[in-house]
C-alpha cells in the first residue's frame, strides 16, 4: 500500500492481495449494515445512542435517524467498491469522494476494532495469538486510513 | 483516540470521563442544546481533527483544540445551538463514526 497527495488528489496504490482483503471487509460491512443486530457490539458502534441518560428519547432519535444514516452508509461503501479495480492498480481518489473513502475505511476499523477489543493500550503483534489475523489486518486499516487523512489534507 | 499508525507507538492517556454531565430532561426553552464528542480507542486523532474541520469548517487549530479535549479529557462540546440543529450534526457525527451525544446544557 502506498498512499500520496497532490492538490487535493489522493493516489494510493494497492497490491491484489490488498485489493482482495478490502473487499472481502467490504462484503463484511455490508453484510453487518443489512443485518442491523440491535445486540451486535460494532453496529452498536456504527450507530450509537445519541441521548445519553434518556433511553426513550434515544431510541426515538434512532427510529428517525437509522435508515437515512444506513443509506449514506451505503452509498459510501458503494462509492469505494466502485473505485476498487480487480488486481494491483493505482487509483485515484477525487475530492468528492475522499469522504467516502476516509469514512468507510474509519467504519471497517470501528467494525473490526470493536470485535477485537482495542483498547488505547498498544498490544505488539502475536503470531501465535488466536486473532492475529484480525491484528493485522486492524493494522492495516490504521495505516490506510492515516495515509488517507494525511493525503486528504495536503 | 488512537495517535498515530505506527503500531509500536504507546497510548499513556487515560480518559477522564467527566460523568457529571448529565441528560437535560427539564425543559427550559432558553437553554440551548450542545453536542458532546466522547472518546474512543479506536478513532485516529488525525482523523477525528479532519471531521471537525470538514463537518463545522472550523479552523485546523479550533479542530485540533477540541479533538485534544476529546482524546484527553475524555469527552468536549463541539457545536451549540438549537435541538433540531444539534440533532442533524449528531447524525452527521454518527456518519462519520464519531461518538456523539445532544443534550440540553
Amino acid at each position: 500500500m502506498r498512499v500520496s497527495g497532490r492538490r487535493g488528489e489522493v493516489r494510493l496504490r494497492l497490491n491484489a492481495v490488498e485489493v482482495q482483503l478490502l473487499t472481502s471487509m467490504l462484503d463484511d460491512l455490508d453484510e453487518l449494515v443489512d443485518a442491523m443486530a440491535p445486540e451486535d457490539a460494532a453496529t452498536k458502534r456504527l450507530f450509537p445512542d445519541a441521548h445519553r441518560h434518556d433511553e426513550s428519547t434515544a431510541a426515538q432519535f434512532r427510529a428517525l435517524t437509522e435508515e437515512s444514516l444506513r443509506d449514506v452508509r451505503r452509498v459510501r461503501y458503494g462509492v469505494v467498491r466502485a473505485a476498487l479495480p480487480t488486481a494491483a492498480s493505482n487509483i485515484s481518489i477525487a475530492v468528492a469522494d475522499q469522504t467516502a473513502w476516509l469514512t468507510t475505511i474509519n467504519d471497517l476499523r470501528l467494525a473490526l476494532g470493536t470485535n477485537f477489543a482495542v483498547t488505547e493500550e498498544e498490544r505488539d503483534f502475536d503470531p501465535d495469538a488466536d486473532d492475529a489475523q484480525l491484528w493485522l489486518r486492524y493494522h492495516w486499516l490504521t495505516a490506510l486510513q492515516d495515509g488517507l487523512v494525511r493525503a486528504a489534507g495536503r | 483516540m488512537t495517535p498515530t499508525a505506527t503500531p509500536t507507538a504507546t497510548s499513556t492517556a487515560t480518559p477522564d470521563v467527566d460523568e457529571s454531565v448529565q441528560a437535560g430532561t427539564v425543559a427550559d426553552p432558553d437553554r440551548p442544546w450542545i453536542t458532546i464528542v466522547w472518546n474512543d480507542p479506536i478513532n485516529l486523532m488525525s482523523y477525528v481533527t479532519h471531521v471537525f474541520v470538514t463537518v463545522f469548517g472550523y479552523s485546523k487549530s479550533k479542530a485540533e483544540k477540541l479533538m485534544l479535549d476529546v482524546h484527553h479529557k475524555g469527552r468536549a462540546v463541539v457545536s451549540s445551538g438549537a435541538r433540531e440543529r444539534m440533532e442533524l450534526d449528531v447524525e452527521t457525527l454518527h456518519g462519520y463514526g464519531l461518538w456523539a451525544t445532544l443534550q440540553q446544557d
